[in-house]
């Protein structure tokens, strides 16, 4: 049986917030490996610390304790330049809410990453793999929601990351573009290689990855191995 | 709705906090300092009040109590006090002097003094001094002091250090009697003042005493000396008659005397010219034999003789090359020659030379030839004697003669006969050695044979005739290359050629001929010359000899006139004697009657002098005595009328009944005193003093600046309080589209902006209603301890304090309501969604500039030109700044230019000095001659009335020298004006009051001047004329001097003039200056208070307006930083879209500023005072670096504040 390559690795990852009583646990002795060319869901209801699960593997927040190994080093240890450039290298986010911006059209929200990044796509082929090449010129008010999300994807992959951290990508969509972008995101996997983690509280989306991991109350309750993922055209929530 | 208040106040607590606080600023500020304005006005006011300042003011000549009590009954006046005034000069206890104007007072005026500071000291006479003028030289109550008294100083004690309404105007009006600019005010008891002149009087009467006594004893003793120079006069007459006898009877004999002596000298002269007639006849032929002696002594004949025989000599030559050229051989070989004309001469010459040698050198081998041989057969045997040599050379060459032993018996009798037939069997020698040494020398032989020398004697032989023989043929050679020589030193150039000798042979019997003809003449007149001098061609045989008799001769005849011209020379000296003699006894005869006469006319001039002299002294000395006793009793009746006073004044402080007009009171004053035949020096009422202008522009001052200025800055402010507030409701798009979809109406909305502006605005109005308070009680302070004033009352100035609260009210209202009415108006599912962005497209020109940029720098400038709302609005926040600091700047430049302009330009003087009467020459050299004084200029005051069209103007006409370096004149564009010859220089205002311009002709007090241009000035109002057109003026009323100085010796100076009698006063351009700055402190202090607002309110708004820009754009910047954008690259990102906000600002900031502050300043100008705008590359510099700094600060703030973003919460969607 071929080994899978790990990606990135957690362990043991705390995160609170608030003091005294009012204190929670975002997370509480967390440990996950990320293997690549995966495709991951992490399932949880509103408050169960999937997000901050995420935020903390993508290097925009830090846990309290515990480590985050990526390449042999520690993102937990890692001063903000450093972990900004991880962000910048390695990780491509797809927000819930797209996140683009507003003054810029899709083309250039897209260049903007492509242009600083150490080995870039190019910007034309990226848009190609989300089908977009005709809405390039389109400013993000111009497109629909699902459009939007598709150049968030493309922006995401314009600088060409390891890992693609999806936060409920298809949370602000309707049933039908939220479907095509779960599409999006398989082909990303399958014909291309690329590792995504995708948060999400939908457990029908799960059946799509390779890998489910269920938490709640800041834990990691479950995780099953999917044999048989179900191609994202089929599921329906 | 009031619950929604608080979340609003909450979400939007740091804009709603900027707004309040530049409200605030703007408010206080506004409400501040135009209150301080008020407060000062009322307390000045009530200044005058309290301390009873007359309502009119009389300056008169001095007078007595009798004036004032008729004032005092005239119905208007409620009340008079009657002072004594005077300038004198002060000693400091640091010893400086300084220049006062003491005011007698009396326990009982009505005019109060304010005691700031007082000391007792019984022993000695009191001054009070002027709090400023005090302050200003460190003189303290207790202090002694010398007030110069009487031409002396005296010693007092400053009892107290004083202010009342008076002493504001240290700066006097024209209204103010004199005209000096740096003198303090000193109050005496009237002691002080009349001490001078009580003892004045008494010295005065004393000296008239005197000088009356003094001619009565001087009438009587020069009635004395007239009679006795009468009586010695009358003496001297007689004398003079007896002489005058005596001297005629000398005069008949010395008569007789001279006319013997006459007759003598008669007879001697004609003796004397026949003896000099005969000397110049002997001289005369002495020179001759001189001359003649000289010549046959001298070079002359020795020359003449060799003359004739170089003549004799060159007739000889021209025969022998006549000789020559006759030659048969000659001819006939220069008859060969034509034959070879190109051949060089000197070639020719040499071979002809050689003929004979060669012929020598060959008879030694064998061939003889005889002179007498015709040269024909000569040169027959002479070819074959070549042609055996021949021969004979290439037998011996040949290989026969290798060995000589194997030599055949034929070629052994060949070779001795070869050796024979050349005479070189030589029987000493082996065959062997014979044969080497013929092979040489035949060789050697052949060889010269065959040289141009063999070769010519071969060729000329033949063409010789058969009648010419070898030794003629030789001679004609030689003959030839004599003649050539010959012709050559004549022809005066070498001949190269055959064919030039040719030539020149040929010419020559003809030139010969010539030549010939030319010497014999020469010769002939050479014997003709010599023939005067009496030498024949037979003398010139023997010379020497000739000239030895001839000299011999001559010497004898000298000698002989040498001596007759010794007797005539010795006859002549006895006559010349005997005419000395009788020449000195005709002059001792006239001598003595010359001095007889001269005597007596003199003896008679001097009588005549006496007699007139006598009556000069007489009448002068009459005269004199009745003058000065005419002088003596005017005197008198000066002193008894009190003349002479002319320092000192009288002062009528008049109060008016209430109600009372004061300017038609003044008039009855001015009428009544009139009427008492005393002179008004000056007269004003309270509202036309120097009091009342001083506290005018005081107060005009502080009110442009602290009112309209406020006011103007205020409307800035509310401006951006406007675009803040905007900007929040802007913010809040998507909350009122949630309200509205939930029911509110679009009044709800309103209301509950309204209400959140309103709390903002009442917060800002109670902030700045505090700080608006702080500022006018800060600013009271300063303003009560500069003037100073004992009492300051705060005044709020309501009217500003209420139009800056309606107005933050106001404004505030309005941008909510405009702002609120237009999100309100749009449905509430798009005012929920995000507003679409500004789509316009970057211009292709600045996408191409970008090319290069970084991603970042192109993005932060696309998304500037997208968002152009916030670029406009970030624009013009800080352009606001950039305005009121830039403006607020222009007040301190512009009045510093004012002064530099004045003081700088204009006054190039260090020194006025006045005097009473223009100063004479003297004076003038011994002021020059100070070390303190380097050039001197007079500047005369002319007080007269100009006249035009009707309309009179009474000024001050400055009489100046064309060439002046101390003064500046300027037209209205700054350029300097020389002052013309004739015609007056005009100052504008004048020139306005009268209507006239350049070119117009005025009438100055009688006499007409052509106007020769406008001059410009801040605050003098002098007119100027040149030296020579202030002749046609009359005589100055002040005399007055310019000088430059130093600043160490102005006490030397002063030191210098205080005891001159004609000194008036002077004023210093140094201490003028500090007065004129002390004037502008209220103005500095409230142009100081502006820049330091605009400077504090410029930072709030930039760092406000970078604060609202980075909340709107908090969620983008996070956005990037989430993408692994670096904390540097989005810092710079913002700091490239501040900086472009921060040059745009600038660019309108900057010119609205100038704008702002022309208008402010063309307010702040009065009838003395202009401001022009005067910014330097300075001020524009300090505004933009300010700004910039600004705009930095911002940045750091921002870049710090997003350091501290959670960026996980800040890209989610909130609500």
């Amino acid at each position: 049986m071929e080994e899978k390559k790990i990606l990135l690795e957690a362990r043991h990852l705390w995160k609170s917030y608030g003091r005294g009583a009012a204190k929670v646990d975002a997370l509480a002795d967390v440990s996950l490996t990320i293997y690549d060319g995966e495709l991951l869901t992490i399932l949880g209801s509103s408050g169960s610390g999937k997000s901050t699960l995420l935020n903390a593997l993508g290097g925009m927040d830090k846990p309290d304790k515990g480590e985050i190994l990526s390449g042999g080093q520690d993102l937990c240890r890692m001063k903000d330049r450093a972990l900004t450039a991880y962000r910048k290298k390695n990780v491509g986010f797809v927000f819930q809410s797209f996140n683009l911006i507003a003054e810029l059209t899709a083309r250039e929200n897209v260049a903007l990453t492509a242009d600083t990044a150490h080995d870039p796509a190019i910007i034309e082929t990226v848009f190609n793999m989300i089908g977009m090449s005709d809405k390039m010129k389109n400013y993000p008010s111009q497109l629909s929601g699902g459009q939007q999300q598709r150049v968030s994807i493309a922006r995401a992959l314009a600088k060409n990351p390891s890992l693609l951290l999806c936060d409920e990508p298809t949370g602000a969509l309707d049933y039908e573009t939220g479907k095509q972008i779960l599409v999006e995101l398989e082909r990303l996997v399958r014909e291309h290689g690329k590792t995504v983690v995708i948060v999400t509280h939908t457990q029908e989306i799960g059946k799509m990855s390779d890998r489910m991991i269920r938490m709640r109350n800041g834990r990691i309750t479950d995780v099953t191995e999917n044999k048989t993922p179900v191609p994202a055209v089929s599921i329906e929530w | 709705m009031k619950r929604m208040i608080l979340p609003v106040f909450k979400k939007y607590k740091k804009l709603l906090i900027s707004v309040m606080l530049v409200s605030a600023m703007g408010c206080g500020f506004m409400s501040g300092l135009s209150s301080a304005h008020t407060s000062l006005q009322v307390s000045l006011e009530s200044y005058v009040e309290d301390y009873q300042y007359p309502d009119v003011m009389i300056t008169t000549d001095v007078t007595d109590q009798s004036t004032a009590e008729k004032l005092r009954k005239l119905e208007e006046v409620s009340a008079v006090n009657a002072r004594l005034c005077g300038d004198t000069y002060l000693k400091s206890p640091q010893g400086r002097f300084l220049s006062v104007r003491v005011f007698s007072y009396h326990p009982d005026d009505r005019l109060k003094f304010h005691y700031w500071s007082q000391a007792h000291d019984d022993s000695m006479d009191e001054v009070l001094l002027e709090y400023n003028f005090a302050e200003d030289n460190g003189i303290r109550a207790g202090d002694t002091v010398e007030v110069k008294v009487d031409q002396e100083f005296r010693r007092y004690f400053i009892a107290g250090i004083v202010t009342n309404p008076e002493t504001l105007s240290v700066q006097p009006t024209e209204d103010s009697w004199g005209a000096n600019t740096d003198f303090g005010y000193a109050y005496a008891p009237i002691g002080l003042l009349t001490k001078e002149y009580e003892q004045k009087y008494s010295e005065a009467k004393e000296e008239l005493d005197g000088k009356q006594e003094e001619l009565d004893a001087g009438w009587k003793d020069s009635e004395e000396k007239l009679a006795e120079s009468q009586q010695k006069l009358e003496e001297a007459k007689k004398q003079l008659e007896e002489s005058k006898k005596k001297f005629e009877d000398s005069s008949a004999e010395a008569q007789k005397k001279l006319e013997q002596l006459n007759k003598s000298e008669q007879e001697l002269l004609a003796t004397r010219n026949d003896l000099n007639r005969k000397r110049e006849e002997l001289a005369k032929t002495r020179e001759t034999l001189s001359r003649t002696l000289q010549k046959l002594q001298g070079r002359e004949l020795t020359k003449a003789a060799d003359g004739l025989q170089e003549i004799d000599e060159a007739l000889r030559t021209i025969e022998e090359m006549t000789a020559l050229a006759g030659d048969p051989q000659v001819r006939r070989l220069v008859g060969l020659m034509k034959a070879y004309p190109d051949m060089e001469m000197a070639d020719l010459l040499r071979r002809a030379g050689s003929v004979e040698a060669f012929l020598e050198k060959i008879a030694s081998y064998g061939f003889v030839y005889d002179g007498g041989e015709p040269v024909s057969a000569a040169a027959e045997r002479l070819l074959l004697f070549r042609e055996q040599l021949m021969e004979d050379v290439q037998f011996l060459e040949s290989d026969a003669f290798g060995d000589l032993s194997s030599l055949q018996e034929a070629d052994r009798e060949k070779l001795t006969a070869l050796l024979r037939r050349y005479h070189l069997d030589d029987e000493r020698l082996s065959l062997e050695e014979n044969v080497r040494k013929a092979q040489r020398e035949l060789g050697d032989l052949q060889a010269l044979i065959e040289e141009n020398h063999a070769d010519m004697v071969i060729a000329l032989l033949p063409q010789s005739g058969e009648e010419e023989t070898m030794q003629e043929m030789l001679s004609g050679l030689q003959q030839m290359t004599k003649l050539y020589s010959e012709l050559s030193g004549y022809a005066g150039e070498p001949v190269k050629t055959a064919g030039d000798f040719v030539r020149l042979y040929e010419a020559f019997p003809e030139e010969a001929e010539r030549q010939k003809q030319e010497l014999t003449k020469q010769r002939k007149e050479l014997l003709n010359a010599l023939s005067g001098y009496g030498v024949s061609e037979e003398d010139l045989s023997d010379l020497p000899a000739f000239q030895k008799a001839k000299e011999q001769e001559m010497k004898e005849g000298l000698s002989r006139i040498d001596s007759g011209i010794a007797e005539i020379d010795s006859g002549l000296r006895q006559i010349e004697e005997g005419l000395g003699q009788i020449s000195a006894g005709r002059e001792k005869i006239s001598s003595t009657m010359e001095t007889a006469e001269a005597q007596i006319q003199s003896a008679e001039q001097q009588i005549s002098a006496g007699e007139e002299k006598y009556l000069y002294v007489r009448s002068r000395t009459l005269s004199k005595l009745w003058n000065l006793k005419g002088e003596l009793e005017k005197a008198y009746q000066q002193l008894e009328e009190g003349e002479g006073y002319d320092q000192l004044c009288n002062q009528f402080l008049v109060y008016v009944r209430d109600g009372t007009d004061k300017a038609a009171a003044l008039d009855r004053l001015k009428a009544a005193v009139n009427e008492e035949g005393i002179e008004i020096k000056s007269s004003f009422t309270y509202e036309q003093s120097a009091v009342r202008k001083r506290i005018t522009d005081n107060l005009q001052t502080i009110e442009t600046l602290s009112v309209l200025m406020p006011a103007v800055f205020f409307v800035i402010i509310l401006i951006v309080a406007f675009l803040f507030m905007s900007l929040i409701i802007k913010q809040s798009r998507r909350e009122i589209g949630i309200l509205r979809a939930l029911g509110f109406t679009k009044g709800d909305i309103r209301a509950l902006y309204c209400g959140v502006n309103a709390v903002t605005s009442l917060c800002a109005i109670l902030i700045g209603m505090g700080l608006g308070a702080v500022l006018t009680m800060a600013v009271g302070a300063y303003f009560r301890d500069f003037f100073p004033l004992a009492e300051y009352t705060y005044r709020p100035n309501l009217v500003m304090v209420l139009l800056s609260i309606v107005l933050t009210i106001v404004v505030g209202q309005i941008a909510t309501l405009i702002s609120t009415g237009s999100i309100a108006g749009i449905m509430p599912s798009e005012a929920m969604s995000r507003p679409a962005p500004d789509t316009a497209e970057v211009p292709v020109l600045l996408e191409k500039l970008l090319v290069r940029a970084s991603p970042m720098t192109k993005f932060s400038v696309t998304t500037l030109i997208r968002n152009k709302m916030r670029f406009v609005f970030s624009v013009v926040c800080m352009a606001a700044s950039v305005m009121m600091i830039f403006s607020a700047l222009s007040f301190i430049t512009s009045k510093n230019a004012m002064l530099q302009e004045l003081y700088g330009e204009r006054i190039r003087y260090d020194c006025q000095i006045f005097f009473k009467e223009e100063p004479d020459e003297a004076f003038l050299q011994e002021l020059s001659d100070l070390h303190a004084v380097h050039d001197v200029q007079q500047l005369p005051y002319f007080q007269s009335e100009i006249e035009y069209g009707g309309k009179k103007q009474k000024t001050v006409i400055n009489a100046v020298s064309r060439d002046t370096k101390l003064l500046g004149i300027y037209n209205g564009d700054h350029e300097p004006i020389s002052v013309p010859e004739e015609g007056i220089i005009l100052e504008k205002h004048i020139a306005q009051a009268l209507g006239v311009g350049p070119g117009d002709t005025v009438s100055v007090g009688g006499p007409e001047l052509t106007v020769a241009a406008v001059s410009e000035q801040s605050i003098s109002r002098f007119q100027y004329v040149s030296y020579e057109t202030s002749e046609k003026l009359g005589t100055p009323a002040i005399g007055s001097v310019i000088c430059q100085i130093g600043e160490e010796d102005e006490q030397e100076l002063i030191a210098f003039l205080v005891g001159n009698k004609n000194y008036l006063y002077s004023v210093f351009t140094r201490l003028a200056l500090q007065g004129n700055e002390k004037t502008f402190k209220t103005y500095d202090l409230a142009a100081w208070i502006i820049i330091g607002f605009a400077i504090l309110i410029g930072l709030i708004i930039v760092i406000n307006t970078a604060q609202t820009n980075l909340l709107e754009k908090k969620r983008e910047l996070c956005v990037l930083r989430t993408l692994g954008f670096q904390h540097r690259e989005v810092s710079r990102k913002w700091f490239v879209q501040s900086f472009l906000q921060f040059i745009f600002s600038c660019l309108i900031g900057l010119p609205s500023g100038i704008l702002i502050a022309k208008f402010a300043l063309q307010h702040l100008g009065n009838d003395t005072r202009e401001y022009l705008f005067a910014n330097s590359l300075k001020e524009y510099l300090f505004t933009i670096l300010l700004v910039l700094f600004y705009v930095v600060v911002s940045h750091l703030i921002a870049m710090h504040a997003m350091k501290q973003w959670d960026l996980v919460e800040s890209v989610k969607d909130k609500e």
